[in-house]
């Protein structure tokens, strides 16, 4: 599966931004500003509702203690947060095509 | 630079600086005043933070974020969800201090206070007390591995990891309450596990952040995870506390014998790059103001001893401003100070008061959802609430109701019990309007829900809807 998203991602996002040290930075740089402001939206949602309540209203039955039930919205935050800051990266890093036709001598021609 | 170069910049870089792999820095350890002040902070910080959780108040636990129950414990006072108005005012307060200090002092907080800083600063310790100065460091980094490097080298790292651990047990103890949570660790430590699964998981996953922040990642976390060591430049102005190097009498820097064989003047930097070797953030300040600077004062320490030793005066390293290390005016009192200051203290004013003046009731109406209304006779619509009515007082509190403003209205309401302090109780209303005065098939309803605390009526109001076929 990880091997699957990893061939996928290297036809999409330059060579360079694979790079260990760059691939991990960015990531990490992504994963950490996502677990803030999923931070703040637990915090104001859950200010706003509880979590049992919720789980209450479910349309199908559902049997979590509130504890999980922060948990999983903390979680669900934060991979949504995630999600949108991973593609927004992807889409702001210049589509090989593109560098192709700008840096015409660009060593990632040769594949 | 046009676009093509700006991209090349940006991506065949992989070999210069900005995509360097990241080289370990081992500083050297400092003494002086402001490492004196570091230490202090550090201990107070760190005292306050693995301390307060086991401290009790009136038969629970002082500081406690009770999230089932919802219910933010802060000793004397308790915060509920309603209460989250607070908490916001709190965090613009919190950020407005961090202006008006980084407009004052520069980076006060980074240096003295951030728990970056201080727990890197006690995992360097432990570091120092397993594998010594940064010279014997030095060494067993080169060292193959033999029995002296395995032994420093697991010693720190248990030393790490425990410590890692206590501090997630600990940050997990200030949201279940502490004392049975060690009680539960204990079991589960002697091989009854008792521990719940959401607090196994956050004591491992701070405890790993606590370890990776402050034993490995370190000074990368203000280089690329911090956004306020981005944005505080926009905070600073000529007139704010930096700390810097007095380029005027330092420079040109000269090492040892070239000194006394210049004929020209030398500099009172001596270029023995002390200052490089204590900075945790590893840069040269003679290069000038740096957003990697903490402001930890560490090159400041270190200079002073060397001035000291050479015989010159202190402070070629120093806190100062920008203006007066250009020898002009320095104000203190300046408009964004003044505006910042005025605001924090006004905020901070209001905060209080409006906490003291909390009041000990509250309720919340939730219609019946059943049915809008009912119809008792001709001449009487019935309608039902529920009132989850919140006890913040310290007794036992008996609610009445009644209708405001509407002559003729009848409430019946039945709360079978008292309500205990800290609990929310529901009590269905019930209440009863003649149709001649019902102008609209909703009509505004304003109830006054009052309590007897500490002898005195104490009473709130509070809107809701009436529904009636009209």
């Amino acid at each position: 599966m990880l091997r699957l998203i990893w061939t996928q991602l290297q036809k999409v996002v330059p060579e360079e931004e694979l790079e260990p040290r760059v691939f991990w930075r960015t990531y990490g740089v992504i994963a950490w500003v996502s677990f803030l402001f999923a931070g703040v939206a637990s915090m104001l949602f859950f200010a706003t509702f509880d979590p049992i309540e919720i789980i209450a209203l479910a349309t199908y039955p559902v049997t979590i203690s509130a504890m999980t039930g922060y948990a999983i919205g903390f979680f669900l935050f934060w991979i949504l947060c995630f999600c949108s800051t991973t593609l927004s990266c992807i889409l702001l890093a210049l589509p090989i095509s593109k560098r192709r036709k700008i840096l015409p001598e660009d060593e990632t021609d040769e594949d | 630079m046009d676009i093509s170069n700006k991209i090349e910049h940006r991506f065949k870089d992989s070999d210069s600086n900005l995509y360097a792999s990241h080289e370990k820095i081992q500083t050297r350890e400092v003494k002086g005043l402001f490492q004196n002040l570091r230490t202090a902070m550090m201990v107070l910080l760190l005292g306050l933070y693995y301390g307060v959780a086991w401290i009790n108040w009136d038969g629970h636990q002082a500081v406690l974020f009770d999230l089932p129950e919802r219910q933010f414990h802060i000793f004397f006072l308790t915060f509920w969800p309603q209460d989250f108005f607070f908490l916001a005012w709190l965090l613009i307060m919190a950020a407005l201090s961090l202006f008006f200090f980084t407009a004052l002092a520069g980076r006060l907080w980074c240096g003295y206070a951030c728990p970056q800083t201080v727990w890197t600063e006690i995992f360097v310790w432990m570091e120092r007390l397993v594998e010594g100065d940064r010279n014997a460091q030095k060494k067993l980094d080169a060292m193959p591995w033999n029995a002296e490097k395995i032994r420093k080298r697991i010693g720190k790292q248990v030393l790490w990891v425990v410590f890692a651990l206590w501090t997630g047990f600990t940050l997990v103890g200030y949201f279940t309450p502490i004392r049975e949570l060690s009680v539960s660790v204990w079991d589960s430590l002697g091989g009854h596990y008792s521990l719940g699964p959401w607090e196994t998981f956050w004591i491992l996953f701070y405890g790993f952040a606590t370890y990776g922040n402050a034993g490995f990642l370190r000074e990368q976390v203000c280089l690329y995870m911090c956004p306020y060591a981005r944005f505080q430049s926009a905070m600073f102005d000529k007139d704010t506390l930096i700390i810097s190097y007095d380029e005027a009498r330092g420079e040109p820097r000269t090492k040892g014998k070239k000194r006394k064989q210049s004929e020209t003047r030398v500099g009172d930097c001596i270029d023995c790059t002390l200052c490089v070797q204590v900075c945790p953030t590893g840069i040269d300040i003679r290069d000038g103001l740096q957003y990697e600077c903490i402001g930890c004062a560490a090159c400041v320490d270190v200079c002073n001893q060397v001035m000291d030793k050479a015989g010159m005066d202190r402070g070629l390293i120093r806190y100062t401003t920008d203006h007066s290390l250009h020898h002009e005016k320095a104000h203190i009192l300046r408009p964004r100070i003044i505006v910042y200051g005025v605001l924090l203290a006004s905020l901070f004013v209001a905060f209080v008061v409006a906490i003291a003046m909390r009041s000990p009731i509250a309720a919340d109406i939730i219609r019946d959802r059943g049915a809008l209304y009912r119809v008792v006779d001709a001449e009487h619509i019935e309608n039902v609430y529920n009132f989850k009515v919140m006890n913040k007082s310290k007794e036992p509190l008996f609610y009445e109701f009644a209708v405001s403003g509407i002559e003729g209205a009848k409430i019946e309401a039945t709360q079978t019990q008292a309500i205990a302090p800290g609990e929310v109780g529901n009590v269905p209303v019930t209440v009863t309007l003649p149709v001649a005065i019902l102008e609209a098939a909703i009509a505004p309803i304003l109830f006054e829900i009052s309590a007897q605390v500490n002898g005195e009526t104490v009473s709130i109001e509070e809107k809701s809807k009436f529904f009636s076929p009209r």
